[in-house]
C-alpha cells in the first residue's frame, strides 16, 4: 500500500493526461468510422466511440468538482481507465463480425485505436492498483 | 428512583452514541474517519460486511453502483421476457407497458435502496428491526437464501448452459465438449461463484468490465436482428399474434424484477450519499429495462423468435452473441449468489465466502444434473415462483416501517436514527407485526386479481401498519423476547 504522498505523485500523469487520451482516441475512432463503406458500421463504431469521448469530458468535469485528495482523484481516474478499457474491448468484440465488417484500411486503424484504448485503460488500472487504490471505486 | 434515572440517562446516551456512529460522527459531532466509525460499530468477522454496517471508507461511487445494478438487470431472461410481450402486444403497447412497469419498479426500488443508503446494512440485517432478530433469520433465509442463492442460481446456470450450447453450435458448426450443456452448467456456475465469493468488490469489478460490453453487443445485435427481420418501420406496423391487456403486461414487467427492487439495500448499502444507490437503481431500471425488453419484443413481433443472441450468431456477430450470454448471465447470477450468501450469513454464524462457495458448488451440481436430464427444471421453477410471492411483501413492510411507522407514528424523524445497529443493540427476537404482514401478504396476494407483485407490496405495507397501529392503541405487545447483537455483529 502506497502512502498518500506516493499516491498523489503516482496519480499526477493520469490526472493530467488520461482524460485527454480518452477523448482523443474516441474522437479519432469517430473520424475513422466515417470512412466505413457500410453506413451501419459507421454508425455503430461512432456510437461506441461516444463512450471514451464522453468519458474524457465527464472526467474533466469531475476533476473540477472533486476535493482534490488522492483518494477522490484516484476514483475518477480509475473510472476513466475502465471506460477506456471496456470500450476498447467493445471495438475488438464487434470488429470481427460479418454484419458490421469494414474494409481493410479502416479496420486496421480502428483495431489500432481499440488496442490503444485497451492499453491505456489497462495500464491505468494496473498502475493505480499498484498504488493501492481500489479498482472498484 | 435515582438508579432508574441514571439507567435511563445511560441508555439515552448509548442510543445517541449509536446514532452518531450510524452517521459516522464522533462524540463532538465531527466526521469520523471511516475505519474508526466501523471499528467502533462491529468487527467484520464474516467478510464483506455481511452482518455489519459498511464502513465509510468502503463506500462506492454512484457510477459504480449504477453499473452493478445494471449488471444485475441485464441478462437473457429479461430479453426473453420482452419477447413474450411481443407475442401479444403492438410496439406501442409494449413501449407503454415496459415504461410504466419500469417506473413502478424504479419507485419501489428507490424507496428500499434509500433505506440501505441510510443504514449501510444489507436487507437481512435491516429486517432485524421490523421482523425481529429471529424473524429476519427465517425471512432472509427463505426468500433470498434458498430462493435466490440456491434456486434461481442453479436455474440461471442451467439456462446459461443451454443457450451457450446452442450459440456455440451455431458459431462453430458443432458443439465441443466444454460447451455441452452439463459441462458448461458446471463451469459457468463455478465462474459465477468466483466473482460472488469476492463479495461486492468481485461483482463490481466484473460489472465495470462487462456491462459496457454487454450494452454494445446488445445494441449492435438488436439493431442487426431487427433490421434483417424487416426494420423498425415494419415493427411499428406489425400486429401481434395474440392479445393481452395493458395491466397484464405491466404485471409481467413488474413481476419479472420486483424481487430485485426489494433487495436493493444489498447493493445500495455501499452508497457514498444515502440516495446515491437509490438514484442509481432508479435510472438503470427506468432507462435500460424498457430497451432490453423492447429489443426482445420487437424481434418477436417481426419473427416467430425473440432470441437476439441466436439471431446475432446467424448474422455473423458470434463473438457479440457469446458476450451477451456469458456476461449477461454472469453479472446477474453472481448477484443471486451474493444476495443468498448475505441472507444466510445473517442466519448462520459462518464466513460469507464459505457460504458462497458451498452454495455455488451445490448450484453447479444441480445445474449440471438438470442439463444432463437427470431431472427437469419445471418443478423447481414452480416451487421458486411460489416462494417468490413472499419476497415483495418484505419491501412493503420495510417501506411502511421506515417511511411511515417510525417517523410519523413513533416520532423518529431523523432517517439515520430509525434503525440503529452495532454491538449491544437490542432487537426483539420476533416482531409479530412484520411477520404477520409478510405471511398474510404473500399468501393473499395472488387471490386478489390485478398486479400480484404490487398486491403483495401494498398488502405488506397496509397489514404491517394496521397491525402495528392497532397493537399500539390496544397496548398489545408485538415484540417478543430480546436478542442482543454481539461484537461481531451477529
Amino acid at each position: 500500500m502506497t502512502d498518500q504522498t506516493g499516491q498523489a505523485e503516482g496519480l499526477k500523469w493520469f490526472r493530467s493526461n488520461l482524460h485527454v487520451w480518452a477523448f482523443l482516441l474516441g474522437a479519432f475512432a469517430v473520424v475513422i468510422a466515417q470512412f466505413a463503406d457500410k453506413p451501419r458500421s459507421a454508425g455503430l463504431y461512432s456510437i461506441i466511440a461516444l463512450g471514451p469521448v464522453l468519458g474524457g469530458l465527464v472526467t474533466l468535469v469531475r476533476y473540477r468538482r472533486s476535493d482534490g485528495t488522492p483518494r477522490s482523484i484516484g476514483k475518477i481516474v480509475v473510472e476513466c481507465g475502465w471506460v477506456c478499457f471496456s470500450f476498447g474491448l467493445g471495438y475488438l468484440m464487434m470488429l470481427p463480425s460479418r454484419y458490421y465488417a469494414v474494409q481493410g484500411g479502416v479496420a486496421a486503424l480502428l483495431i489500432l485505436d481499440a488496442v490503444a484504448l485497451v492499453a491505456v485503460g489497462g495500464y491505468t488500472l494496473y498502475k493505480l492498483g499498484r498504488l493501492g487504490l481500489s479498482l472498484t471505486p | 428512583m435515582v438508579t432508574v434515572t441514571v439507567a435511563r440517562q445511560h441508555t439515552k446516551s448509548a442510543n445517541e452514541r449509536r446514532t452518531r456512529r450510524n452517521r459516522g460522527e464522533d462524540e463532538e459531532g465531527e466526521e469520523l474517519s471511516t475505519s474508526r466509525a466501523s471499528n467502533s460499530a462491529a468487527i467484520d468477522a464474516f467478510g464483506d460486511y455481511a452482518v455489519t454496517q459498511v464502513p465509510k471508507d468502503q463506500l462506492k461511487s454512484p457510477f459504480g453502483l449504477f453499473l452493478v445494478f445494471t449488471g444485475v438487470l441485464v441478462c437473457i431472461a429479461v430479453i426473453w421476457g420482452g419477447g413474450s410481450l411481443g407475442n401479444s402486444l403492438s410496439f406501442k403497447g409494449m413501449a407503454v407497458a415496459t415504461v410504466v412497469g419500469s417506473l413502478i419498479l424504479g419507485v419501489i426500488g428507490f424507496l428500499t435502496a434509500a433505506i440501505g443508503g441510510y443504514t449501510r446494512a444489507s436487507t437481512y440485517v435491516i429486517l432485524r428491526h421490523p421482523f425481529g432478530r429471529i424473524g429476519s433469520m427465517f425471512a432472509g433465509a427463505a426468500v433470498s437464501g434458498i430462493a435466490c442463492g440456491i434456486g434461481w442460481f442453479f436455474i440461471q446456470s442451467w439456462l446459461f448452459a443451454t443457450v451457450l450450447q446452442t450459440i456455440v453450435g451455431e458459431v462453430l458448426g458443432h458443439v465441443p465438449f466444454w460447451a455441452s450443456a452439463p459441462v458448461a452448467a458446471f463451469w459457468g456456475a463455478m465462474l459465477m461463484t468466483i466473482s460472488a465469493a469476492y463479495g461486492y468488490k468481485g461483482i463490481a469489478f466484473l460489472s465495470y468490465l462487462a456491462v459496457p460490453l454487454f450494452l454494445i453487443a446488445l445494441g449492435g445485435g438488436s439493431y442487426a436482428a431487427i433490421t434483417e427481420a424487416g426494420g423498425f418501420g415494419a415493427a411499428l406496423k406489425a400486429q401481434p399474434a395474440g392479445t393481452m391487456t395493458l395491466s397484464a403486461a405491466v404485471t409481467a414487467v413488474v413481476g419479472m424484477y420486483v424481487a430485485g427492487a426489494t433487495i436493493t439495500p444489498d447493493i445500495s448499502r455501499y452508497s457514498e450519499k444515502p440516495k446515491d444507490g437509490a438514484w442509481a437503481w432508479f435510472w438503470q431500471v427506468v432507462l435500460l429495462q424498457p430497451v432490453l425488453m423492447l429489443a426482445g419484443g420487437t424481434l418477436t413481433l417481426l419473427t416467430p423468435a425473440s432470441d437476439v443472441a441466436k439471431a446475432m450468431a446467424h448474422l455473423g456477430i458470434g463473438l457479440g452473441a457469446l458476450v451477451l450470454i456469458v456476461f449477461g448471465q454472469w453479472t446477474t447470477n453472481d448477484n443471486n449468489l451474493y444476495n443468498g450468501a448475505l441472507a444466510f450469513a445473517n442466519t448462520f454464524r459462518a464466513k460469507k465466502v464459505r457460504v458462497t462457495i458451498t452454495m455455488g458448488f451445490i448450484g453447479a451440481i444441480l445445474a449440471s444434473m438438470t442439463a444432463a436430464g437427470v431431472f427437469g427444471a419445471d418443478p423447481f421453477i414452480a416451487f421458486l415462483t411460489q416462494l417468490g410471492r413472499f419476497l415483495p411483501p418484505i419491501a412493503g413492510v420495510l417501506i411502511a416501517d421506515f417511511y411511515v411507522y417510525r417517523p410519523l407514528l413513533k416520532g423518529v424523524s431523523d432517517p439515520y436514527q430509525r434503525y440503529t445497529f452495532g454491538p449491544g443493540t437490542e432487537y426483539a427476537r420476533y416482531n409479530a407485526a412484520g411477520i404477520v404482514a409478510w405471511i398474510v401478504a404473500g399468501w393473499l396476494s395472488p387471490h386478489l386479481g390485478g398486479i400480484t407483485a404490487l398486491n403483495s407490496i401494498f398488502l405488506g405495507f397496509a397489514v404491517y401498519l394496521g397491525v402495528a397501529v392497532v397493537a399500539d392503541i390496544l397496548k398489545v405487545p408485538m415484540r417478543f423476547g430480546t436478542y442482543t447483537e454481539s461484537s461481531d455483529g451477529f
